[in-house]
């Protein structure tokens, strides 16, 4: 979808965007802007100096400003807390509460677009299971929790599950990086030893851009739709393999690397899972620090969704994802310019000693 | 890295790793700054930008004593600081 195309969306009325700062967020009220809405009004917990129609509002913890309290044609809801390593009160606080607390500005008629994620269903493909083990982490259970909510609440809603949220198709450029740039990062400053996957694994990405525009033609459509309906927005089949997808990112960062005068990195292994749970992590554990044990210990939150063998199945299908990856590699490195240039540290495998000393 | 630090330029240092570090990239970093809330930092990002910090300032593990959260640029900086430059 194209901003050229958004001549087709039907916009123009008020609509309010939280998590406005966010990667999803800001993209949607560029967009929103973009395509002459006539209000668009964006909601902050803590606006940046200087910035002009946003909203603070610390939604769940305080209660609206008064300024929000009328009619709304559309409210997006963007603001979330994305980390995999909370708490199930912290997630519950961040993803929950946040709907409930949006249901004081909400009027009769007022169109919800609210930003879930793909992986709200969890293991068991279904989000009404109320029980954590049935989800890879606190961070999908509350997404799944925020779902409930948004049927029972609001009698006109579309919920958007995206798959992991990349930079924009045509630079690369994001609000902020999170997800699967924490792959990215820890190749960069070698705190990933290696990347715990399996030859059928899919790393499915979706450009923000590319999301904007569905989730703004979504809201351009408020007065056409009833009831609740779900988007689910990913490449699906056509995404690529992990071992791809890491192998385009360190030579994206390495082509960057190379211009700048710097060795490139080593790619990390691909383990399977069995092999590292059975033989290397026993292994290296005796010969870590303290603080690289704790690191593989946290990386764990991130192993599920680089063993994810079953496709997405969209109904919004994204194509052509894979030449994104190495244009939001670059991007991230320009704007991380130390972390990018950091000298390669690898683990090495000592057969004295095992994995697990950094040079 | 051998180099003798005045608190103040070490700090000064800690705070542009922390700012050149961060997932949300905000003008104005503050002792004050939440690393979650404003920084973006989950436990995983600090866990690394605690390593990246211990190897350049070549420390060995810092742990916070007592039971203290890191949660503000100052909680770190106080952290780094007190294993560098130890009374």
């Amino acid at each position: 979808m194209t901003r050229e195309c958004a001549a087709s969306s039907r916009g123009s009325g008020s609509v309010l965007v939280t998590g406005g700062s966010g990667i999803v967020g800001s993209e949607v009220v560029e967009l929103l802007r973009h395509r002459g809405w006539r209000e668009v009004v964006t909601v902050c917990r803590r606006p940046a100096r200087g910035s002009h129609e946003v909203v603070s509002w610390d939604i769940g913890k305080e209660r609206p400003p008064a300024q929000l309290l009328r009619r709304w044609d559309v409210i997006v809801n963007a603001a979330a807390d994305t980390r995999w390593t909370m708490s199930a009160t912290e997630a519950h606080e961040a993803n929950v509460t946040t709907v409930e607390a949006l249901q004081s500005v909400i009027g009769d008629g007022t169109y919800v677009v609210h930003v879930s994620t793909a992986y709200a269903v969890g293991l068991k493909n279904d989000v009404s299971s109320i029980k954590l083990e049935d989800y890879r982490n606190t961070y999908e259970w509350s997404k799944a929790c925020a779902e409930r909510l948004v049927r029972e609440a609001f009698p006109y809603a579309a919920i958007v599950r995206p798959t992991l949220v990349i930079g924009r198709r045509s630079d690369g450029h994001v609000a902020r990086f999170a997800g699967v740039y924490t792959l990215l990062r820890g190749i960069a400053a070698s705190t990933i030893p290696a990347v715990v996957s399996t030859p059928s694994s899919y790393l499915d990405v979706v450009p923000v851009d590319d999301l904007a525009g569905i989730i703004a033609d979504t809201a351009g459509g408020w007065g056409d739709h009833n009831g609740v309906e779900v988007l689910t927005v990913a490449a699906g089949r056509t995404a690529p393999r992990v071992e791809e997808a890491v192998t385009m990112m360190v030579l994206a960062l390495n082509a960057w690397r190379r211009e700048r005068g710097c060795v490139p990195h080593d790619p990390p292994s691909i383990v399977s899972p069995d092999s590292w749970e059975r033989f290397f992590l026993p292994f290296v554990r005796q010969h870590l620090s303290p603080r690289q044990r704790q690191i593989i210990e946290l990386l764990r939150h991130y192993e599920p969704y680089l063993q994810i063998t079953k496709p997405i199945e969209p109904t919004h299908e994204i194509s052509d994802v894979a030449p994104c990856l190495p244009r939001s590699v670059c991007y991230w490195a320009g704007a991380n310019e130390r972390l990018a240039r950091l000298p390669a540290r690898p683990w090495i495998m000592d057969k004295r000693q095992g994995l697990g000393r950094r040079r | 890295m051998e180099r003798e630090w005045s608190e103040y330029d070490l700090r000064q240092h800690i705070r542009s790793v922390i700012a050149a570090a961060a997932p949300i990239k905000n003008d104005v970093v503050e002792p004050t700054s939440q690393l979650t809330y404003d920084l973006g930092y989950d436990s995983l990002g600090v866990a690394e930008l605690v390593m990246m910090l211990e190897c350049e300032l070549e420390v060995a593990d810092i742990e916070p004593s007592g039971g203290v959260q890191i949660e503000l640029v100052a909680d770190l900086e106080d952290l780094i600081v007190g294993a560098v430059m130890p009374t």
